[in-house]
């Protein structure tokens, strides 16, 4: 602490051309100088942006997105041990609060007839309870519409449809509701309870899926989406983490049907609903166009492929990124990160993929017929045979067979460029020493495919050969691409360019 | 950081590039924040202001590949602030149908009010400035460390004591105001220099 006031320091230090050690001497002193305190905030702006600064910033992007991602979506994401730390948060101790006491000191609290365990996950309508139903003795789902629509007409009418939805679709691959009731003004409705979380806990924990097991659960997942398009209902959320399994059998359950869309309705965006990751959206839905049952294909497609690989097929850092991608790449081939992969999957992960929802499988019936007969032949490889792949389309390649035919159309295009050089050249030089013999040669390039290279210009063709080749075999990436393409392009107009000459040489000599 | 104000034209024509890809992603994590705040200041709440967010940059998407330079710089500044003014009163409207508050409910016609409202000229002003503001408070936090932002952010947007703030954070009183006034300051600065470029 000094003696004497700094405040003559106080514009410099503010704008940081003090010396190092008058900075640090500055510091200490304003520690416990008031008045240079208030000097200091005086010059570094008016009150107005003081003012400003509280209300703009009164809200932290990062916080408040990291409190958002931390409260799980409407799924069986959240494991018991994690609840403790989610109670804490006050909105979560609001819901809490809704809960009747118990008798059982094991217990949360009731729902209606249901003693609840704990919290199982909470999405944009409603929370989702794990709890016990005494009088038949098992473990059930309950969800509550959330507290703060409860007042609100159109979200009671959506928490209604949910159950409806869900128990009008009675499919063995669709979570079954058991009741439909009220609890102190909020609507809730029960449904199964599914021992074996989800998808995307087993994805994160067990990594890739065998295929036997991708065409397993495509198939069941598939069958539970036929049955929904046939009452005309878009599920439109399909992901791993909406899928549920169940411990000790192969058995898998679509879950959530919070988003589902009635097909002939008009849209009706859940607020936020973008907020989540959306790695699964179809690219109509990314673009706000209308969606029909084909885009629960793609999402189906998605999700395939990552059960295959381990991760989503389309990655960036942001979810704009990742949006971005959804409408515009294509995925890396599935067979290229897992080898063990068939590559009739690769191709019908990438039908279901298609970009246009023309170009995918046009119904979930059809995606099962298929599945169907795979698993029979791959069960059975001995007696039933293997199924014609009648819908594998010539012009719809998988991206590793798309590589391949670019590499060789690509050394086609330098064997062709060479030969085409040296006929144009022996053609114009003979041209040029006996015109007589020349009239008597048509006028199209063909015979031009002249015998017999000298070894100099075999060693050439070679070398550039190899050196494209090497080039080819490099990692993949889309710089790497676009300069394949160029090559592509100034191949073929360097050969038209000569073709030109060629004809024009010809025509002059000849007229 | 200066890098955006006077390259933003340079940023639009590479988002135009095929290989925008890059440019995209700078572009994105700078106004990601600065959007939701705009978003967020005009009282929509944060699921929705994420909703914003995704929306503007989806629109800058679709325009970039056909934005003409016309010479005036304010010109892509002036399209994106009226861009996210409509995304935040379309999306304050779905929001009110959504949750089943008609005009009826209100008192008389307040929604047109609202609207009418931010379709005045002074709004225009009010909203420049406060993107303004928000861009150049984005752009400061990520040029200083965390530790300074929250120094600042505690003390000046949240009204703590810089005694108590200094305790939490380990720092000195005086380290403290230091890091609130040379914050505040640089934000200015960044804003004065937007202002000088219109």
């Amino acid at each position: 602490m000094s003696k004497a006031c700094l405040s003559k320091n106080t514009a410099l230090f503010l704008t940081g051309d003090l010396t190092p050690p008058e900075e640090k001497k500055f510091v200490e002193h304003l520690s416990s100088c008031a008045r240079c305190q208030d000097k200091l905030e005086t010059l570094a702006c008016d009150k107005a942006t003081w003012d400003m600064a509280k209300s703009m910033l009164e809200f932290d992007p990062e916080s408040e997105k990291a409190k958002r991602t931390k409260l799980p979506s409407n799924t069986n994401s959240v494991s018991l041990d994690q609840n403790s730390e989610f109670i804490e948060q006050s909105e979560s101790i609001a819901i809490f609060n809704l809960l009747h006491p118990t008798d059982d000191p094991r217990m949360l609290g009731r729902i209606g007839n249901y003693e609840i365990i704990g919290l199982i996950g909470r999405g944009g309508m409603g929370v989702v309870f794990k709890a016990f139903d005494q009088s038949l003795n098992r473990n059930v789902a309950v969800k509550v519409l959330e507290p703060s629509l409860a007042h609100v007409g159109a979200a009671r009418q959506r928490f209604a449809r949910e159950a409806q939805t869900m128990a009008s679709i009675s499919h063995e691959n669709v979570i079954p509701i058991f009741a439909v009731a009220e609890h102190a003004g909020l609507p809730y409705f029960v449904m199964e309870y599914a021992d074996g979380g989800t998808l995307e806990q087993r994805i994160a924990e067990e990594g890739s899926f065998s295929a036997i097991d991708v065409m397993q659960v495509g198939l069941q997942i598939s069958k539970a989406l036929d049955a929904a398009h046939r009452q005309g209902l878009v599920h439109r959320d399909i992901k791993p983490g909406n899928v549920l399994m169940y411990r000790g059998t192969s058995r898998v359950r679509v879950a959530d049907f919070g988003l589902v869309q009635v097909a002939s309705e008009a849209s009706f965006t859940r607020s936020g609903m973008l907020a989540g990751t959306p790695a699964f959206m179809s690219p109509e839905q990314i673009r706000g166009e209308v969606c029909d049952h084909r885009s629960d294909l793609f999402s189906l497609g998605t999700l395939l492929y990552t059960l295959c690989v381990g991760h989503t097929p389309f990655r960036a850092e942001t979810v704009y990124g990742v949006m971005q991608r959804i409408v515009h790449d294509t995925p890396r081939g599935v067979v290229q990160q897992n080898s063990e992969t068939p590559a009739w999957l690769e191709s019908f992960i990438a039908r279901l993929m298609s970009k246009t929802r023309e170009q995918r499988f046009q119904d979930a019936a059809t995606v099962a017929q298929i599945l169907e007969r795979e698993i029979a032949h791959h069960q059975n490889p001995g007696s039933i045979r293997e199924p014609v792949r009648e819908w594998i389309v010539d012009r719809e390649l998988t991206p590793t067979q798309n590589k391949i035919i670019r590499w060789l159309t690509a050394a086609l295009f330098v064997i062709a460029i060479a030969g085409a050089t040296y006929g144009v050249i022996k053609q114009i030089r003979f041209s040029k020493t006996d015109t007589t013999q020349h009239i008597q040669k048509p006028l199209t390039l063909a015979p031009v495919e002249i015998p017999a290279w000298n070894d100099a210009e075999i060693q050439s063709a070679q070398v550039k050969a190899a050196s494209l080749w090497a080039e080819l075999h490099q990692p993949p990436s889309d710089a790497n691409e676009n300069r394949f393409d160029q090559q592509l392009r100034s191949a073929r107009k360097r050969v038209e360019e000569l073709i030109r000459d060629y004809d024009t040489e010809f025509t002059s000599e000849r007229f | 950081m200066a890098l955006l104000p006077d390259t933003r034209h340079s940023l639009i024509m590479r988002l135009a590039d095929s290989d925008g890809q890059t440019a995209w992603l700078e572009f994105s994590k700078l106004y990601e924040q600065a959007i939701y705040r705009f978003a967020r200041s005009r009282a929509l709440q944060p699921a929705d202001a994420e909703e914003v967010v995704q929306e503007v940059l989806m629109a800058v998407h679709r325009v970039a590949p056909s934005w003409n330079n016309t010479g005036r710089t304010g010109g892509f500044r002036t399209w994106l602030v009226t861009t996210m003014h409509r995304l935040c009163l379309t999306t304050l409207r779905k929001r009110q149908r959504v949750l089943g508050i008609d005009n009826g409910s209100l008192e008389n016609g307040s929604l047109e009010d609202v609207a009418a409202k931010h379709d005045s000229d002074s709004d225009d002003e009010r909203d420049w400035r406060d993107w303004a503001f928000c861009w150049a408070a984005g752009e400061v936090q990520l040029e200083i460390l965390p530790q300074t932002w929250r120094a600042f952010w505690l003390t000046s947007v949240v009204n703590e004591p810089a005694d108590e703030v200094a305790k939490q954070l380990n720092m000195s009183i005086g380290s403290v105001y230091a890091a609130k006034c040379r914050t505040i300051a640089r934000i200015r600065e960044r804003i004065s220099t937007l202002e000088n470029q219109s």
